[in-house]
């Protein structure tokens, strides 16, 4: 009898001290396991085609730069930059009217935002005399390497003269803010 | 003989414990090591996780935003690009809201050779990936000039 009852606390104590802690451990790190699985098996979705983890990691990191001044928060650098960069390139401002910055809106009418901040735009009214080729040259940095992300609404050109060459250019930009 | 049974009974309990519990030691082994290795290699995804985010957030917005429209600095490039030295455009105009082109100018070449000049001018404007149609909406003869008026609708 006391053999009998030594032998069941004994096997007590070991289940319930050492047995279930040990198999309650195991159980959780199965589940971060399969955790950390999914998460890894997400990523790698991304990386789906590429060739190796650095070359993903320098192209991604490439854009990041590109696009991270893209979208600025204030309007006054652009807005400095769009008659210099025009200056640059030999082209005369005849003017430059900046609008009201307006909230960015989608199909539904509700407002667009990314990283928590409302995505706005400043439209811009620009008159320009040039030559044809370097008004396409301005129109290219404009998308490129302006430090703003700009989208041409309209576009009007005229010869100014006959004998001359030059362009008279009216185009009518957003320029693209975060609030 | 009973105690010898105890005593059997006893050893090959007390085996049968301690392997299991071996058994589960060597398995919380196996698995901390598999979520170190897990957990090493996730870190070094990580960063790739959160610069897609970023460039795939940015990306977004910027096609969100040009949905519809052409570029207008592709189209420039293209009109350079194309516009023979037959031809002299005195104007040219660009809609995205209604995805119209206009183009106005006159052909340098006189009879035939100007109806052919205007006539490649239009299939190289419609061959464009930029443009869906190029029509010829005038041309005709005005103080001895040969003028011309295309409309061209956008890709959209």
């Amino acid at each position: 009898m006391i053999i009998s009852v030594s032998a069941f606390l004994l096997f007590l104590f070991f289940w319930l001290f050492l047995f279930m802690p040990a198999h309650k451990q195991v159980a959780a790190l199965k589940n971060e396991l399969i955790l950390a699985d999914q998460q890894i098996q997400s990523i790698e979705l991304l990386l789906a085609g590429a060739q190796s983890q650095d070359q993903v990691v320098r192209l991604l990191k490439e854009k990041q730069r590109y696009l991270s001044n893209k979208f600025p928060q204030k309007e006054e650098e652009g807005l400095r930059l769009i008659p210099e960069l025009a200056r640059k390139m030999d082209i005369d401002i005849i003017s430059l009217l900046p609008g009201t910055r307006t909230e960015l809106l989608d199909a539904s009418n509700k407002q667009i935002a990314i990283e928590n901040r409302a995505v706005s735009y400043l439209p811009v009214t620009l008159e320009l005399s040039c030559y044809f080729k370097d008004l396409v040259k301005y129109a290219i940095e404009l998308r490129t390497t302006f430090p703003a992300f700009t989208s041409i609404n309209s576009l009007d050109i005229k010869r100014e003269g006959q004998t001359s060459g030059k362009i008279r250019a009216n185009i009518k930009f957003n320029l693209y803010l975060l609030n | 003989m009973r105690k010898t049974f105890l005593r059997f009974a006893a050893i090959f309990i007390a085996a049968a414990f301690i392997f299991s519990q071996l058994l589960i030691n060597s398995q919380i082994s196996d698995c901390k090591k598999r979520l170190k290795t897990a957990q090493l290699y996730l870190q070094g995804l990580e960063e790739i996780k959160n610069l897609k985010y970023f460039v795939d957030t940015r990306e977004n917005l910027i096609n969100l935003i040009r949905r519809g429209k052409v570029p207008a600095e592709g189209l420039l490039k293209l009109i350079s690009a194309i516009v023979p030295s037959s031809i002299i455009l005195d104007e040219f105009s660009l809609d995205q809201s209604t995805h119209i082109m206009r183009l106005r100018g006159i052909v340098v070449l006189g009879g035939d050779s100007a109806a052919q000049a205007l006539a490649d001018f239009i299939n190289a404007l419609g061959n464009s990936k930029f443009i869906h149609e190029a029509n010829l909406i005038s041309s005709g003869e005005a103080q001895g000039k040969n003028t011309f008026e295309i409309e061209c609708i956008l890709a959209q």
